[in-house]
């Protein structure tokens, strides 16, 4: 009997061990199996969908003068002699390439499963969805202005575009490239549908708004030569509440607010690298287009004995869409639709704040050529170092617009690289790397 | 059973010619027939009353007795059936005597008795009369008696007990005991641990004072006969697998001075490698990346997941080593790596024994010599030759950047600012002066290490306890350094009943270390002053880890002094007080198991262990910090007004960062433990079945106190939104680069909550001794998402057969082999990845600075991968013990191969898919080897032994799969550690340095013998591939010898300990002067190539001259760094430890109640031999870039220790 006692008494002590269903069914903290709508908007914050800008696609302008030696092989003198790799070498993840992909990644992580997620309400994921195409979209677009020839409607069904991914899973192999035309589509087409359900406002410039989305789409059409549509998603946007700041009324840089906080910045993008484009210098040709009326030139660089630098902006260099980008969009799209008093009255409108005001006239312009001249220089002062002048490069040389462009050794006189007029040096190579894993993708 | 084993053997011999081999075994199978029943030995008597008897019985039937002593002597028995239903079993041990006493030992415990009508015995009901009940008491007498080893010292502790009865005392510090109610004919068992016990019958008229002489068993010292699991206790004739175990007299050979228990494991099991200096500990090889490659270490049973400073060596009485999968994996997912069981003491009934030891160690000054570095003139030299090439210029600097003193000269020369005459002046009065004699003084001083330890046990026969006390007290040779440690322990059992038996441990641990700040020697320049004559401390040239990114020079370092900042010299010296670390550990470690016997054969332990370990680690760094100093500085905001300094966001002051630990676990189990026997006793099936719950849950808290006060506690509030964001300072006098400010440096939480719940069982079958199966299985459970369910369940299981063969017939002729076994097991061993991985995407959290209101955020940490797997271990392992010449010679010999699957690793991927590489199964690897073990017995003499202990383990590693990795540069391949398939893991390959050309270039032989000037980076890109270099070897040992040996001389007992590691390699630091700018360079780097001629007299590459031919590139100096000229065998010989006991045996410690008295003497590491050349010591160099770290000296030690 009391055997038995014992065996019931082990067996129970036994049971109630196993019995704990829940013993194991707790998550470990600090990892998060996403599930939620915030989990996955939680994403939109990360560093990766937000420094989304690639620095290397402001070392190969013209903007920029580096004394980089001729032997130098980091990232920056391969970008900056528009070397066929920029990479160091085919192991490591390569440079725009592998940044703007992981974005990509990250972007259809949101795509494929935020509809499906556990809570929230439809319009919620809408939102969340659709500021994941948009940041997918302006990643294609960053690739398809390093890695594909300049937009040309009338070639673009057979030119290269890019592969265009939507697995998730690591272990699949990856598409082949799509035509430009194709890639520019399903650029478009996810724009609109994250104009048509982003929200007005959002939390910082970082997040996505539907201005925003309308600037980014004014950005694409006026890359393609689409003037007309790059005029009205810029009007579009410019209907968002924001301000220029008159440099006149501020006694340095540091009252410019901090960038997340600029009221001229509409959808901020902040670059991988973390101190461009801060002592970046200013290139000779760059230094041409100012004079000591423009406040620009003195607000926005430091001297030293190297030359004169892009001095540190107020918190994180912005690369997105801004509104004075958006002005000179219409004002550009105006000159070539041949309406010069809109496309000076856009002009001026960004001149007056960034000029003396003792100094300041209203410019005005004889013919169209002569607008599109004073507006695209204006570009040069306004959007310098600001991620658009590799984009600016590629549509001029289409158009015949962009001279040789020149790097030389400032103590030997010694020229290092040349940029001729449509050199295929402005479509990047595909990367050594991923030509190694997809060996039948077509390369440029 | 094994007490019936030995009597029967004892009998058997005692009635059988040795040499009638025939007849002995028929006999032997007769007599195995009658197990349990009865043997005896007939003796032919006289005749009558006179007769007598020999007989051993155990258990057996009364009547059964009666038959045999009718057999022996002719009485007849007269009695009834229903008076022998009452009678109990018998167990008595007679030897020749008269059948009067026979009888009275037979009927002792029996409700019987008995009386003599000559030839016939009647048999009658005892009935107590008054008679009886006064015999009985005046029989009962007291006996006391002494209990001495063979050269007549007393031994404490040893255990007295009355035979049959559930009596037993210990003997007190003078080896004296005292009995009372022993009754005539009564046998005493004395016995001692190491001794051969000693069995003593009382007889009523023999003097009642005994003195008992215990024989030291040599055996019983060489051979641990039961290993634990943890799990279960098991005889080494039943294990199929691979396990070792150290006896506690083998583990204290050695005193782990600093209280190190893994320590005095090393050179004692074959396949354990314990490095001392990286506290790394493997199990034969290893073969994983990304899991767990430390063994389990398993405490009393249950494993031990805190600190193991809280394991005191003093109390270890074994360790068990499980080395393959049939030992090892009834552990399951943990085992992989081998198993690590260890066993510490429980009190011992008897008079309270105390136990006293204390230590006291010393060790000089590490050896600075050993890192042979550059002396200031070499150093200056560089310098100039490095300026006059072209490789430096003025013009290079930012006018903040701090500047080499010597090139500022040459630099001030070159623009005419200096003659050369006064350069030279400025040069030699700077490299005339060398700090390394002035760091070693002001930085370091000579280990002390001291410890006491002090333990009382002893109990009744229901319950024993011991209490310990032990402390370290540590002064690290590193000035403002000191740790301590504190361990109080308790041990107590309880035998409740004859069912319940109850066992409990526990451990309070308490460690405190403090540490200021050392500034590592490459800091700075060797003309570097430290302090100035009054021991001031002065500035180094350049900042922290010599870097010149955030540092100034001193003119600007003037000039934000005078704007009121702080100063932002960087004050090697100053920062040894300016730093102040605090760690304090406490730990508690409880355990329990409480037994419950249900059948004979079946009975079931509950049990379980509990641990919390509370850390707090202390950083103060005052605001004489460097980093202190330029982190406010760089976030100071300046006076619109003024123009001097706020400190706004940050304070002036100093920061305290404090950081808590806390981790807890547990481990519930609850276990069936049978063994039974057949009634033959032909059969024995043993085993256990068990259920486990296990949950491990570690966090941790930093916070940080800045604009500290220590002395009003008052801290300061900081604008932690500012200073998170990024921003160029204020001030251009402290440099262009704000120091970044990293929030989750100051503030941070982590937590992790882990557990497991597992079914496991083990059985073991046993066929008449000689045939040994046994089986395991394990079923792990747990909450790690990391792996697919499908894989979740997978059981780990093992099989083994033992064929014991000295107990087979044919055997027994060969007397002088006492132990034969011929093992073989196979199994298979799970290991988790240490890393987040899994089919699912998982994301991990943290916080987005770069925003001007901070927010949380999510990112990938491991993308979708359905690929993923656990790494799986397929262990096979065959080996042989032995025991010859009365055991004197014993070992054992195992072959095992290991074949590791699914090996996680780092998979290169198509950056198109979103990642460049991910985590993945890639690779399969195998060890195979050999381990043995000899421990002979070489003299034995009263007064001279000499033991031998060998151990030896080859090991094999090679990687035989590995998913196929793109192209690397040879950098990489010589640097890196990529398994590379066909090859070992840690694979070192080099290139084959072709010397130096007339231009002064470095070259490299590809496969066809051309030379080639590798470029990497240049405009034509020369680089040689896989195929072009040279295997080198591993670093990894593959032979790991242990050679210990052993003396008592009299008194004296001496041992010493040498190990052997080879058949690995080692890369030996090139002299290289490029190392000026990066490193601490070599003695010897100047004697580079200068002028063309010098490649005949030197190898090594100089300063390449820009934009002359000659210039290369610095990869090319790598052809040389990473040449094949520099890879040596890192074979050696080191003496471990050299130990001599003087053993006291002076009356006046006896008088005073002190035994077991000893002094000893221990050396540690007092010698090494380096085949390849004594100047390099492989247990201080990195193996893979050759880097030397600081040797130490031999540590010496002297300990006393007694018991009372």
């Amino acid at each position: 009997m009391k055997k038995i006692l014992y065996c019931i008494f082990s067996a129970l002590v036994l049971f109630s061990l196993s019995s704990c269903k829940d013993f194991l069914e707790v998550k470990p903290k600090g990892v998060i199996l996403p599930e939620k709508v915030s989990d996955y908007e939680s994403m939109l914050f990360s560093f990766t969908m937000t420094q989304t800008f690639p620095s290397a696609l402001l070392y190969c302008t013209d903007d920029f003068y580096g004394d980089y030696s001729a032997v130098d092989r980091s990232i920056a003198a391969n970008s900056y002699y528009w070397r066929e790799e920029l990479d160091l070498n085919d192991q490591v993840s390569p440079v725009i390439w592998g940044q703007l992909y992981r974005v990509i990644y990250d972007a259809n992580v949101i795509v494929k499963h935020v509809m499906a997620a556990k809570d929230g309400s439809t319009e919620k994921k809408k939102e969340v969805l659709a500021e994941a195409l948009l940041v997918r979209s302006d990643a294609y677009f960053t690739l398809l202005t390093a890695f594909a020839k300049a937009y040309d409607p009338a070639t673009a069904a057979n030119d290269l575009g890019l592969p265009l991914v939507s697995s998730t899973v690591v272990t699949e192999t990856a598409p082949g490239r799509s035509t430009l035309k194709s890639t520019m589509d399903t650029i478009i087409s996810n724009a609109l549908q994250a104009e048509k359900d982003l929200p007005l406002s959002s939390i910082n410039r970082y997040r996505a708004t539907k201005a925003g989305a309308q600037g980014f789409l004014s950005r694409v059409y006026l890359y393609m030569g689409d003037y007309p549509n790059a005029a009205k998603y810029a009007d579009l946007a410019l209907k968002a509440s924001h301000a220029l700041i008159d440099y006149n009324a501020i006694s340095s840089k540091n009252g410019i607010p901090i960038s997340d906080l600029n009221p001229e910045i509409l959808w901020q993008r902040a670059s991988e690298e973390y101190g461009v484009p801060t002592f970046m210098l200013y290139s000779d040709q760059l230094k041409t287009f100012f004079n000591a009326n423009d406040i620009r030139y003195t607000f926005l660089t430091v001297s030293n004995s190297k030359g004169l630098n892009r001095a540190a902006p107020p918190g994180r260099a912005n690369f997105g869409v801004t509104f004075p980008e958006l002005y000179l969009t219409i004002a550009e799209a105006a000159a070539r639709t041949e309406n010069i008093g809109r496309a000076m009255e856009m002009l001026n409108k960004i001149r007056k704040v960034r000029i003396k005001t003792a100094a300041y006239q209203a410019a005005t312009a004889a013919n169209p050529e002569d607008a599109l001249t004073l507006v695209l220089a204006e570009r040069r002062r306004e959007l310098a170092y600001s991620g658009l002048r590799w984009m600016d490069m590629k549509r001029l040389d289409k158009e015949g617009r962009m001279p040789e462009v020149i790097r030389t050794n400032k103590q030997t006189g010694t020229v290092l690289a040349t940029l001729k007029p449509h050199s295929k040096m402005y479509t990047l190579q595909i990367p050594a790397r991923v030509r190694q894993f997809n060996p039948k993708m077509e390369i440029n | 059973m094994k007490l019936f084993t030995q009597s029967r053997k004892i009998a058997l011999q005692t009635l059988l010619p040795k040499e009638n081999g025939q007849l002995k075994r028929i006999l032997r199978i007769m007599k195995l027939t009658a197990v349990l029943i009865l043997i005896a030995c007939l003796q032919v008597g006289a005749t009558t009353y006179a007769q007598k008897v020999t007989l051993k019985a155990h258990n057996v039937a009364l009547e059964n007795v009666l038959k045999e002593i009718k057999k022996q002597t002719g009485y007849t028995f007269l009695y009834s059936n229903e008076l022998m239903k009452k009678a109990n079993k018998v167990s008595v041990e007679l030897n020749n005597v008269v059948i009067k006493d026979a009888l009275n030992d037979v009927f002792k415990a029996q409700p019987l008795n008995y009386s003599f009508n000559e030839k016939t015995i009647l048999i009658i009901e005892k009935r107590a009369s008054i008679w009886d009940k006064v015999n009985d008491i005046l029989m009962r007498m007291r006996v006391q008696g002494k209990v001495v080893d063979s050269v007549g010292n007393p031994l404490a502790g040893a255990s007295v007990k009355i035979l049959g009865q559930n009596v037993s005392r210990s003997t007190n510090s003078n080896g004296e005991f005292i009995l009372e109610n022993v009754q005539s004919g009564d046998v005493l068992r004395i016995s001692y641990l190491g001794f051969q016990p000693v069995d003593r019958r009382i007889n009523g008229n023999e003097n009642k004072s005994i003195v008992v002489v215990l024989q030291r068993d040599i055996t019983q010292l060489q051979q641990v006969a039961v290993i634990s699991t943890g799990y279960q206790k098991v005889n080494k004739s039943q294990l199929t697998g691979a396990a070792s175990t150290i006896g506690e007299k083998d583990y204290n050979q050695r005193v782990a001075v600093t209280g190190n228990f893994l320590e005095n494991l090393e050179g004692k099991v074959p396949g354990l490698v314990y490095n001392g200096i990286s506290g790394e500990i493997s199990i034969r090889g290893v073969s994983t990346f990304d899991a767990v490659k430390r063994p389990l270490i398993v405490v009393d049973g249950f494993p031990t997941e805190i600190d193991l400073s809280t394991i005191n060596p003093n109390d270890v009485v074994s360790v068990s080593v499980l080395r393959d999968a049939a030992a090892a994996s009834i552990y399951g997912v943990q085992a992989s790596n081998g198993v690590i069981v260890v066993e510490t003491r429980r009190g011992k009934s008897g008079k309270p024994v105390f136990n006293f030891r204390s230590t006291f160690a010393f060790q000089s000054k590490p050896d600075f010599g050993y890192m042979k570095y550059m002396g200031s003139e070499e150093f200056v030299q560089l310098n100039r030759d490095y300026v006059k090439t072209g490789n430096d210029a003025s013009y290079f600097y930012d006018d903040y950047t701090p500047m080499d003193p010597v090139r500022k000269v040459l630099f001030d020369q070159e623009d005419g600012l200096l003659t050369e005459q006064q350069a030279n002046e400025k040069i030699a009065a700077i490299g005339s002066y060398n700090n390394l004699s002035d760091y070693k003084r002001l930085f370091y001083q000579n280990r002390l290490v001291k410890q006491i330890n002090l333990d009382v046990s002893g109990g009744g026969d229901k319950s024993t306890y011991l209490l310990g006390l032990n402390y370290v007290g540590e002064r690290p040779d590193e000035i403002r350094s000191k740790n301590n440690r504190f361990i109080l322990n308790v041990a107590n059992t309880y035998q409740f009943n004859k069912t319940f038996s109850f066992d409990f441990k526990g451990i309070y641990t308490k460690n405190q270390q403090e540490s200021g700040k050392t500034a590592p020697y490459a800091d700075l320049l060797p003309y570097d002053r430290l302090t100035d004559a009054n021991g001031t401390a002065l500035p180094a040239t350049f900042g922290e880890l010599k870097e010149s990114f955030y540092a100034i020079n001193a003119a600007y370092n003037a000039k934000a002094k005078a704007v009121g900042l702080y100063d932002q010299a960087y004050y090697p010296y100053e920062e040894l007080f300016a730093n102040t670390n605090k760690q304090s550990l406490n730990s508690f470690r409880g355990q329990g198991r409480l037994n419950a016997k249900i059948t004979s054969w079946l009975n079931l332990d509950l049990g379980g262990a509990y641990e919390n370990e509370q850390g707090v680690n202390d950083q103060l760094r005052t605001e004489k910090a460097y980093s202190v100093r330029y982190l406010i500085n760089s976030k100071a905001k300046k006076d619109p007004v003024k123009g001097t300094p706020l400190f706004i966001d940050l304070p002036k002051g100093d920061f305290l960062t404090k950081q808590t630990l806390r981790k807890v676990d547990y481990t519930l189990r609850g276990q069936f433990n049978a063994n039974y026997y057949s009634k033959d006793s032909k059969h024995n099936i043993s085993g256990i079945l068990g259920m486990e719950q296990r949950k491990t849950q570690s966090d941790s808290y930093k916070t940080t106190f800045f604009g500290y006060d220590g002395q009003s506690l008052i801290n300061k509030p900081v604008n932690l939104q500012v200073l998170n964001s990024t921003i160029t300072p204020v001030f251009p006098e402290v440099g262009s680069y704000g120091s970044r400010f990293n929030s989750a440096s100051y503030y941070s939480e982590t937590y992790d909550d882990r557990r497991f719940r597992s079914l496991y069982g083990q059985a073991t079958y046993v066929y008449d001794r000689r045939y040994v199966a046994t089986g395991s299985l394990r079923i792990d459970q747990s909450n790690l998402f990391g792996v697919d369910p499908k894989y979740k369940n997978k059981p780990l299981w093992s099989a083994g057969l033992n064929w014991v063969i000295n107990e087979e017939a044919f055997m027994k002729p060969l007397e002088w082999v006492n132990t034969l076994q011929l093992r073989a097991a196979t199994g298979f061993n799970g290991n988790v990845p240490s890393s987040f991985n899994g089919p699912f995407l998982l994301l991990n959290s943290r916080l987005n600075t770069m925003f001007s209101s901070t927010e949380l955020f999510y990112d990938v940490l491991s993308p979708e991968n359905q690929s993923i797997r656990w790494e799986t271990t397929h262990n096979y392992n065959v080996g042989l013990d032995y025991g010859l010449l009365d055991n004197r010679l014993t070992g054992s010999v195992d072959v095992y191969y290991k074949k590791t699957k699914d090996v996680f690793g780092i998979l290169s991927a198509d950056p198109t898919l979103g990642f460049n590489q991910y985590n993945a199964n890639t690779a399969a690897i195998e060890n195979k080897g050999l381990e043995l073990m000899i421990s002979s017995l070489n003299v034995a003499t009263s007064g001279f032994n000499w033991r031998t202990g060998l151990t030896a383990a080859f090991n094999k590693n090679k990687v035989l799969a590995v998913q196929p990795k793109d192209k690397t540069s040879s950098y990489d391949i010589v640097t890196g550690t990529d398994l590379q398939k066909g090859y070992p893991m840690n694979a070192v390959f080099s290139y084959k340095y072709a010397g130096l050309n007339a231009l002064g270039q470095p070259g490299v032989y590809d496969r066809n013998g051309d030379i080639k000037i590798m470029n990497t980076y240049g405009d034509a890109i020369v680089d040689v591939d896989f195929e072009d270099l040279k295997y080198s070897g591993t670093t990894t040992p593959k032979y790991v010898i242990g050679l210990n040996n052993q003396f008592t001389i009299g008194a004296f007992d001496f041992s010493f300990l040498f190990m052997y590691y080879g058949g690995h390699i080692m890369r030996v630091q090139a002299p290289n002067p490029d190392d000026m700018n990066y490193n601490f360079p070599l003695q010897g780097s100047a004697g580079y190539w200068k002028v063309k001629g010098d490649e005949l007299k030197t190898n090594i590459p100089g300063f390449p001259e820009y934009g002359t031919p000659g210039d290369f590139s610095y990869a090319a100096r790598y052809g040389y760094t990473y040449g094949d000229t520099f890879v040596r065998k890192a074979d050696y010989i080191r003496l471990r430890d050299v130990i001599l006991t003087y053993n006291l045996k002076n009356a006046m410690l006896k008088k005073i109640g002190l035994s077991n008295s000893q002094i000893r003497f221990q050396a540690q590491n007092p010698f090494k031999y380096t085949f390849s050349g004594n100047d390099v010591d492989p247990e201080f160099i990195d193996k893979r870039t050759g880097e030397r770290s600081l040797p130490q000296r031999p540590f010496y030690s002297l300990t006393l220790s007694t018991n009372f």
